[in-house]
């Protein structure tokens, strides 16, 4: 019996290794192909494609992290209501918040834009702006912050609250100084997940805001232009710059 | 003192009905009732986390009835403790006085007076996570007297803890409120508790506060009956003449 189930496990770890490798194996090749001394290249050129793609990062940077924290200020509030209240309506309103993952990110800009673009009706200057960049990550990125804060405001046992307001504590500092502080690793996973989503955003901000270009849209140009070769350098970058964000924050975050 | 009159409160279906309850300052209420009868709907509603529907509640004289839990001076320790896990012991037990403006000089003095009573001074700076029970239970205690509650409300206080420490640790309220003569509203839904510990006893079936009485006269009601019965069993002669 316990052979068998040993028999199993095993199996299943093979097929996880084959999914490791499906991961891990493209993200190696990239490495391997884009020798060290190439990334000196990407810092140092005063070629006009590693100048245009330096700024483009420095935009994608700053807009994924407008959009992150956005999201947060909106989110912070909107799943604390979700995760707390009953009303009427909410099974409604939480699925309208995962929309944005059903619809293809083109598709995405193409709604932004007829909404609020120069001939919608509502215009919000997105188009060709960095608001429109911010906007577009913003869209595509809110369901994953809006559910990762729900479920750590839902593991929160709300008598920890009660307590804090009957020893004097208002509503607002309750919050503050309890709950909040309690969903810190939901905080900090909610905001990593939506900077990366954001970060590698491509489809809608085509659509919207060709300019000011993003990496994202440098790397296309650039392997429609060069081919693979300068392709591969850029992307060797991004690569680089989101997986060290990605394992600071986690070792934060084991913290 | 607290003073509660012709209280009503619908929550879905349940109906919550305390036509008077009156708990004198320093005084030790106990409320009995099974299981789901409306006991923390009771502590919730004075504490004010639950509207009621009509009836007041008068704490020290105030009518609190509107006013928001911050302002009522009623203090809960729920059945779990609600012991904040961010916070180390001391800083859970500091919190309501930080909310006041005292200062750091003054809190430290009092937490120390009040862990030596509690009997939790070696505990201050660990984490909740790694404390018992029965220090848990103590913690918890002192985070709540300490801002000198005008009313401390205990939800079934005794029942997460292991039956051994449950009589230790009910001696010790006991003990406890001997010293700090704190007016209490505890409620439960065991018999030995609320006879050891009551003061005033008040019993509760559905929703409804049937009555408040004296111990001995508690004894004598048909509530109390079923349990005095079984004991006498297991005591294996008539324990109590009046049965």
């Amino acid at each position: 019996m316990l052979a068998s189930i040993e028999k199993t496990l095993l199996v299943f770890a093979g097929v996880l290794t084959i999914a490791l490798f499906i991961i891990v194996a493209p993200i190696l090749s990239l490495y391997i192909i884009v020798p060290p001394q190439e990334y000196a290249v990407f810092f140092g050129s005063n070629a006009q494609i590693f100048v245009v793609a330096r700024k483009a990062l420095m935009t994608s940077i700053t807009a994924a992290t407008a959009a992150t924290l956005s999201l947060l200020a909106l989110g912070i509030p909107s799943a604390y209501v979700l995760a707390r209240a009953e009303f009427p309506g909410k099974r409604v309103i939480e699925a309208i918040i995962d929309i944005p993952l059903l619809i293809p990110h083109i598709v995405v800009g193409i709604i932004l834009l007829l909404t609020f673009g120069p001939r919608g009706p509502i215009n919000l200057h997105i188009m060709d702006t960095f608001n429109g960049v911010v906007l577009a990550m913003m869209y595509v990125s809110l369901p994953i912050m809006f559910d990762t804060l729900k479920i750590g405001f839902k593991t929160i046992d709300e008598e920890l609250e009660l307590v804090a307001r009957s020893l004097g504590a208002s509503k607002i500092k309750a919050f503050t100084t309890i709950t909040l502080p309690l969903i810190k690793r939901n905080i900090l996973a909610g905001s990593l997940l939506t900077w990366a989503r954001a970060m590698s955003e491509v489809g809608s901000i085509l659509i919207i805001a060709y300019y000011p270009k993003t990496i994202n849209i440098v790397i296309l140009e650039a392997f429609q232009t060069y081919g693979l070769k300068y392709a591969a350098i850029l992307s060797a970058v991004l690569i680089t710059i989101s997986l060290t964000v990605f394992i600071a924050l986690r070792m934060v975050y084991r913290e | 003192m607290i003073k509660i009159e012709n209280l009503h409160v619908i929550l879905g279906g349940f109906k919550l009905e305390i036509p008077r309850l009156e708990v004198r300052s320093g005084e030790y209420m106990v409320i009995m009732g099974p299981s789901g009868v409306g006991k923390t709907v009771l502590l919730h509603t004075i504490a004010g986390f639950i509207r009621p529907a009509k009836g007041r509640i008068v704490i020290d004289g105030r009518d609190v009835t509107r006013e928001p839990p911050e302002k009522r001076g009623a203090v809960l320790v729920p059945q779990n403790y609600a012991l904040w896990p961010h916070l180390s012991v001391y800083d859970n037990i500091a919190y309501g006085l930080r909310l006041r403006g005292i200062s750091e000089k003054e809190i430290m003095s009092r937490i120390e007076k009040i862990s030596e009573i509690l009997g939790i001074k070696h505990l201050l700076k660990r984490k909740p996570a790694t404390l018992s029970g029965g220090e848990k239970q103590r913690v918890a205690l002192a985070r709540a007297l300490i801002v000198n509650p005008r009313i401390l409300l205990l939800d079934e206080p005794l029942s997460s803890l292991d039956p051994g420490i449950r009589w230790r640790s009910m001696e010790f309220l006991k003990k406890l409120h001997k010293t700090l003569s704190f007016t209490t509203i505890h409620v439960t839904h065991d018999i030995i508790e609320t006879m050891y510990l009551g003061e005033k006893i008040g019993y509760m079936r559905e929703g409804v506060l049937i009555g408040v009485y004296e111990p001995g006269e508690f004894l004598n009601t048909e509530y109390a009956k079923p349990y005095i019965e079984i004991i006498s069993k297991i005591l294996g002669k008539k324990a109590y003449g009046h049965v």
